[in-house]
């Protein structure tokens, strides 16, 4: 560019109004001393922040129209939780199963389990919501996790090139060989699931009466399930115009078999809507391009067919070998 | 008593590089507001992962990372997309410097760019930094960043073709 210098000076000159505002300084000494004051204040301002958190999520649901479950509300707040605390993004949350629990003193506990050769490696993470405050906590709390893959706990570093390797088979092949070895060094077996009787006894014919009772029970147009789905993963995501433009309804409408999409969550009659959020024709290398793990994206979200409410949502991003 | 000198750090940083992060916010986010918000929240991460910078050489780098980061995230955010972004002489405020129709234009066309475009255009150009530095701001490889620049020459050529050169 021959006038580098003159651009700079053009905008320097133009934005010049922003010299004059005051500086960030006495807000941010502020800020930093907050920060340094005793546990016990800094958990206050903790839990304006967690409190200021729902607000928002809530302010955001208004403003699209949408109704959340409180199971919805504290999924999400706990999905935020490990952000704030570890690190761990959405997308990383694909490695885990998601299991949510409300306890009998109502704390509502998200846990996240990883499994299989990542078990050991990457833990479990267990978020327990009461009364709008989350907080979080990992298996490998105060392990040491720097040094990528000779770590052997794995948190959010690893993670991140995990995703970057997230198409690439042999790639995949040598972080989980070394997840596999670190394992049984530590002498680790995958826990067995509990046995729970309400599984064993849910039979097919169950299952099937429960799919025609919800579908029995709608009160809304599929087609008005859809569109609540849609703006949910829209404000929740944030999608982008671009990502908005592909996003793929997979979800079948009025479809031959009656109750396909009908399911029965929490006892309440849902519909299950489906998206998915279909790979770009990115001209960047793979990995290079930090929005690339919302490709082969998989949303899931249950309506509820008489109030419209949401219920349940779930997402993989499509990283670790899925999609 | 000697001071903490991760605040030190803080002071100095602060001194000599919040004016050039607000306006590379400010250009990227067009909102005064959420362009101060930016800058503070630029300093109180860099204070807050202090142990994770790496030196002098890097300090310039690390900060407009985790301000450019900051600047994506919010336009990422429902409430920014479905603000009218659109860079009109009201959303453009004047300054106590005389500035040039030319300056005016220059702006205004940055300003408009693609987010992906700007961001590699104010970076390299307006902030001077080199291809590496950016392309380290920016996680991205040499290779994009470059792509990314001509790109963005083409689209800024049309409208300030005598500011550049043919390579």
């Amino acid at each position: 560019m021959k006038n580098k210098e003159s651009l700079q000076t053009a905008m320097d000159r133009r934005l010049s109004f922003l010299d004059e505002l005051p500086s960030c300084h006495p807000a941010l000494m502020q800020r930093i001393a907050q920060e340094e004051e005793p546990v016990m204040k800094k958990r206050l301002s903790l839990g304006l922040v967690i409190a200021l958190v729902i607000v928002s999520l809530s302010v955001i649901a208004v403003a699209a129209g949408l109704l959340l479950s409180p199971r919805v509300t504290a999924s999400q707040l706990a999905v935020r939780e490990l952000e704030k605390a570890y690190g761990v993004s959405e997308e990383m949350l694909s490695f885990f199963q998601r299991e949510e629990e409300e306890l009998a003193d109502g704390t509502f506990r998200v846990t996240f389990r990883s499994g299989g050769e990542l078990g050991y490696v990457l833990g479990s993470y267990t978020v327990d919501v009461k009364d709008g405050k989350a907080s979080a906590s990992w298996t490998h709390d105060g392990e040491n996790t720097a040094g990528g893959f000779d770590a052997e706990a794995w948190g959010p570093e690893q993670m991140k090139q995990m995703m970057a390797v997230s198409s690439d088979a042999s790639g995949i092949k040598a972080y989980t060989k070394r997840a596999e070895a670190i394992a049984a060094k530590h002498g680790y077996s995958e826990e067995e699931p509990a046995s729970d009787d309400n599984i064993r006894d849910y039979g097919p014919d169950k299952r099937e009466a429960d799919k025609t009772a919800a579908m029995e029970a709608r009160k809304l147009s599929e087609q008005q399930m859809v569109d609540i789905a849609r703006e949910f993963i829209i404000s929740n995501y944030s999608l982008t115009e671009e990502q908005i433009s592909r996003l793929d309804l997979f979800t079948e409408i009025n479809a031959e078999e009656g109750n396909a999409w009908y399911e029965t969550i929490q006892d309440k009659p849902c519909f299950l809507v489906e998206y998915l959020l279909d790979k770009d024709d990115y001209t960047e290398s793979l990995g290079a391009d930090p929005n690339y793990v919302r490709n082969n994206s998989y949303y899931k979200v249950f309506v509820n067919v008489e109030t419209g409410v949401i219920e349940q949502y779930e997402y993989y991003a499509g990283v670790g070998g899925i999609s | 008593m000697a001071q903490d000198p991760r605040r030190e750090w803080l002071e100095n940083a602060v001194a000599r590089w919040e004016k050039p992060i607000l306006h590379l916010c400010y250009a990227y986010l067009g909102d005064v507001a959420l362009a101060e918000d930016a800058v503070q929240e630029t300093f109180f991460k860099a204070w807050k992962h202090y142990d994770q910078f790496r030196g002098e050489a890097e300090e310039k780098t690390w900060l407009m990372r985790i301000a450019i980061n900051h600047c994506k995230d919010q336009q990422k955010s429902a409430w920014f997309r479905n603000t009218d972004r659109s860079v009109t002489p009201d959303t453009l405020p004047e300054g106590s410097e005389p500035f040039t129709m030319r300056d005016d234009t220059v702006t205004r066309a940055v300003m408009s760019l693609p987010p992906k475009l700007k961001e590699v255009t104010l970076l390299r150009w307006y902030q001077g930094m080199t291809l590496e530095e950016t392309a380290r701001v920016l996680h991205a490889p040499r290779s994009t960043v470059n792509f990314r620049l001509k790109k963005a020459k083409t689209m800024l050529k049309a409208e300030l073709e005598e500011w550049y050169d043919e390579e």
